[in-house]
């Protein structure tokens, strides 16, 4: 019977810990995988000057392994001796020559959807009561690149 | 009762386990995001658009000294350069917040400019004067029981007879000049880096540029370069025995190519 309990009270404990590494592991190489990609596409629009649709899509492609992603796409042109720069969004930068219109940088944000298991884990104890904390933990990538 | 006990021992392993590897975990990910932060911003420094313009360089005027040496030279607007680095940098660490980026600032105690022919330091706060009360520093080097001002070419100046010759002239082929130069330059590096200002990981940091790669070009140091270098944001490692901090330090660089 002290078995019994002993075992009651590890057991659960172990599973956490295990579930634990095994999507904390999942998340770290998926996390970089997604920001590599993200630094990767806009590195090769800031040396093209312009994020063309096709390059735009294929990232997307990429990304699409990981879940569903939101994409917000900005350009920036810094004009004069101030620090606020005029910011293009979306549809005005894809596919737009940026480097002839004078954009300085070229930025990417991207955000998964969904939201990664591992949140769902911390939010419980091993017994699986509420644990108290709220994690919203999910994929995301953000990249800012001159244009060359 | 023994089993209840040695499972309340496995528990507290495992936990302190769990907690002592939670700092680390989050390492490698933040040493990768500084190094991407990092390079891009110092290819904005290196690359920002005055470069490309001749009236930059007419309005900076040619370069130092007098003679052939001033056709390699580059001018480079040091507080324009860093301007642009800190842009790029912290928008590639999504970081916008002013008293983050504060924070942050305090742990990159190096921003460098190697120039053809000197080199600029900047410490923590972007001061230049730091390094050297003239905010500049030559590659005055001894060679041979004599003092030279090297440059990144083969043209060197003679201080004692006020003379620009050629690397050759002392007996220094390409390889020996560009390794003598290097080594000066690291050693230059290393010790700012090394006497800096909260020193809080008191860490000490050694840079090392190739001497040796099969490919020329990656050898040593060919061009006129912006570095960067960033200790990070301690991250605590939530070890319950010891209070350990760890910092996810990186360096950062792009050669300015003159257009």
């Amino acid at each position: 019977m002290e078995k019994f309990w002993a075992s009651l009270l590890v057991i659960p404990i172990f599973m956490w810990y295990s579930f634990h590494a095994v999507l904390d592991r999942d998340f770290r190489i998926r996390q970089q995988t997604v920001e590599n990609i993200v630094y990767q596409y806009t590195q090769v629009a800031a040396k093209k000057g312009a994020l063309y649709s096709s390059v735009y899509n294929e990232m997307a492609d990429k990304l699409s392994r990981f879940g569903v992603f939101d994409i917000i796409v900005t350009a920036e042109r810094f004009t004069g001796a101030g620090d606020t720069p005029e910011v293009i969004v979306g549809d005005e930068v894809i596919g737009k020559d940026l480097r002839s219109m004078g954009y300085d940088i070229i930025n990417v944000y991207t955000e998964s959807r969904n939201e990664h298991p591992l949140g769902r884990l911390y939010s419980i104890t091993p017994y699986g009561t509420k644990s108290g904390s709220e994690a919203d933990i999910r994929y995301f990538g953000k990249a800012s690149v001159y244009i060359q | 009762m023994k089993s209840f006990f040695w499972s309340l021992i496995f528990i507290f392993c495992t936990w302190s386990l769990f907690f002592i590897g939670k700092g680390i975990d989050n390492l490698d990910i933040m040493a990768e995001r500084y190094k991407r932060a990092l390079d891009a911003g110092a290819n904005a420094a290196s690359g920002y658009r005055a470069y490309n313009t001749g009236k930059f360089i007419y309005n900076q005027g040619t370069g130092y000294g007098v003679g052939t040496q001033d056709g390699n030279n580059m001018p480079v607007d040091r507080d324009e350069a860093v301007k642009w680095f800190y842009r790029l940098f912290f928008r590639n660490l999504n970081m916008n917040d002013a008293d983050k980026q504060k924070e942050l600032k305090r742990y990159m105690p190096m921003k460098a400019i190697i120039l053809y022919d000197r080199l600029m330091i900047a410490d923590i706060d972007d001061n230049w004067y730091s390094y050297d009360p003239a905010g500049e520093r030559e590659y005055v080097i001894n060679y041979g029981g004599k003092s030279y001002k090297f440059t990144l070419s083969d043209q060197i100046y003679d201080i004692g007879n006020k003379t620009w010759i050629r690397a050759g002239d002392i007996g220094l082929d390409t390889r020996g000049r560009k390794a003598l130069l290097t080594r000066y330059i690291m050693g230059q590096l290393d010790d700012f880096l090394n006497n800096r200002r909260n020193k809080e990981s008191c860490n000490n940091y050694k840079i090392v540029f190739s001497l040796d790669d099969i490919d020329e070009k990656l050898s040593g140091i060919n061009g006129i370069n912006f570095l960067a270098f960033c200790e990070g944001i301690p991250i605590s490692s939530l070890n319950p025995f010891r209070k350990e901090r760890f910092f996810a330090y990186g360096i950062g660089g792009s050669e300015i190519i003159r257009p």
